[in-house]
């Protein structure tokens, strides 16, 4: 038995598999709850590879769309958000080749701001409403290196019955986020617990 | 804190509720700084909900507006040809603006029958059957995203409900 296992929930996994086998039996609805839900999982997939957003839009819309085309596949209801990511990190990765990733790099509106360098639009001003502690946390968040903060965002919108197996999907099998708290969480409690401003 | 061997400290120790709060906080940090686009979930069930059918999904062969099936209708005389093609059916629709929320869709189809046309928009279906000319009319239609769903004409078939043409999504924005 795979010592994963005692992690799946299982109302969870029935769920999938409710969903999953509704959408076989051709209910059109069967799976708008599931979409609900992990849609935000794959956005962040898409986002990391560093696709601006209207391409990490198709990617994850395609990303279902290629579910609809593949139910028959999915053998363990379980794995399900672990097929959806692996799915999304390969579309991302095939549409990145084709050059839609974002120029310059990511959150550069948030980063000039962090910077105290001004000149922000207001909907990033209104956004900074809340901002003081979230400043602090991104300033973490960049400290990570590129690896983990990927993986971090992405877990960040995990179930955590399904970490480790998003994390194996993002191909990080080493120091990934399983039963343990492998090294990227690790890093990231130990940044915050270090930053005086945080606690 | 990293120990001699490059390992960061504790990365062993299992996940407690204090890490399950600091991926809960980094959570929050990316929704306000880079949500997921308002409606993509609603596309994605939409584009979901005919994706499964046993159908032939038509092909657009022309739009008269622009290349690009993503455009923009600004008056009522500037009403659109559209044209989507399918091994059994072709299916022109022309689209012209009632007022700023609202189109008309004149359609036709042929060959020519009694077909059961359904017009899908992600909130709402809206059921015609074609003259026998082929012809269709649909008076209002909220405007935004909507696709076709085209049946035989009744008795025409002997599946009953088996949709004989699906079309892409055509976007009025």
């Amino acid at each position: 038995m795979n010592p994963l296992d005692e992690y799946l929930d299982p109302p969870e996994a029935k769920r999938y598999a409710d969903a999953l086998r509704g959408a076989r039996e051709g209910d059109p609805h069967a799976l708008d709850e599931l979409v609900d839900e992990l849609s935000p999982m794959l956005w962040r997939v898409a986002r990391r590879q560093g696709l601006d957003r209207s391409a990490a839009e198709d990617v994850v819309q395609s990303t279902w769309l290629t579910l609809m085309h593949k139910l028959s596949e999915i053998d363990k209801p379980a794995a399900l958000p672990s097929w959806l990511a692996t799915t999304a990190r390969r579309e991302a990765w095939r549409v990145s080749r084709r050059g839609h990733q974002e120029q310059p790099a990511d959150h550069q509106e948030w980063d000039a701001f962090v910077a105290d360098q001004v000149d922000l639009g207001e909907d990033v001003i209104e956004r900074m409403g809340l901002a003081p502690r979230y400043k602090t946390l991104w300033n973490v968040v960049k400290q990570l290196p590129p690896k983990c903060r990927g993986l971090i965002q992405v877990i960040a919108y995990t179930d955590r019955p399904d970490y480790s197996k998003v994390a194996e999907a993002l191909k990080m099998p080493r120091g990934s986020i399983g039963p343990n708290r492998g090294r990227c969480l690790a890093k990231l409690r130990e940044l915050l617990h270090s930053n005086p401003e945080w606690n | 804190m990293t120990n001699a061997d490059g390992q960061v400290m504790g990365a062993d120790a299992p996940i407690d509720d204090c890490d399950v709060r600091n991926l809960s906080a980094v959570r929050e940090l990316y929704d306000q700084i880079d949500p997921i686009p308002d409606g993509l979930t609603e596309r994605v069930r939409f584009a979901m909900a005919l994706e499964h059918m046993d159908a032939e999904v038509a092909r657009l062969v022309e739009n008269s507006a622009l290349a690009s099936v993503r455009s923009t209708l600004q008056t009522a005389e500037q009403a659109r040809t559209i044209i989507f093609e399918s091994s059994a059916l072709t299916v022109m629709v022309s689209v012209s603006q009632v007022n700023d929320d609202v189109v008309r869709v004149d359609g036709w189809l042929s060959p020519e029958g009694e077909y059961r046309v359904e017009l899908r928009t992600p909130d709402a279906q809206h059921r015609t059957v074609a003259d026998p000319m082929g012809r269709f009319v649909v008076h209002e239609l909220p405007r935004g995203i909507f696709r076709m769903v085209i049946r035989a004409p009744e008795g025409k078939t002997g599946k009953g409900e088996t949709p004989v043409v699906i079309t892409p999504s055509v976007v009025l924005d």
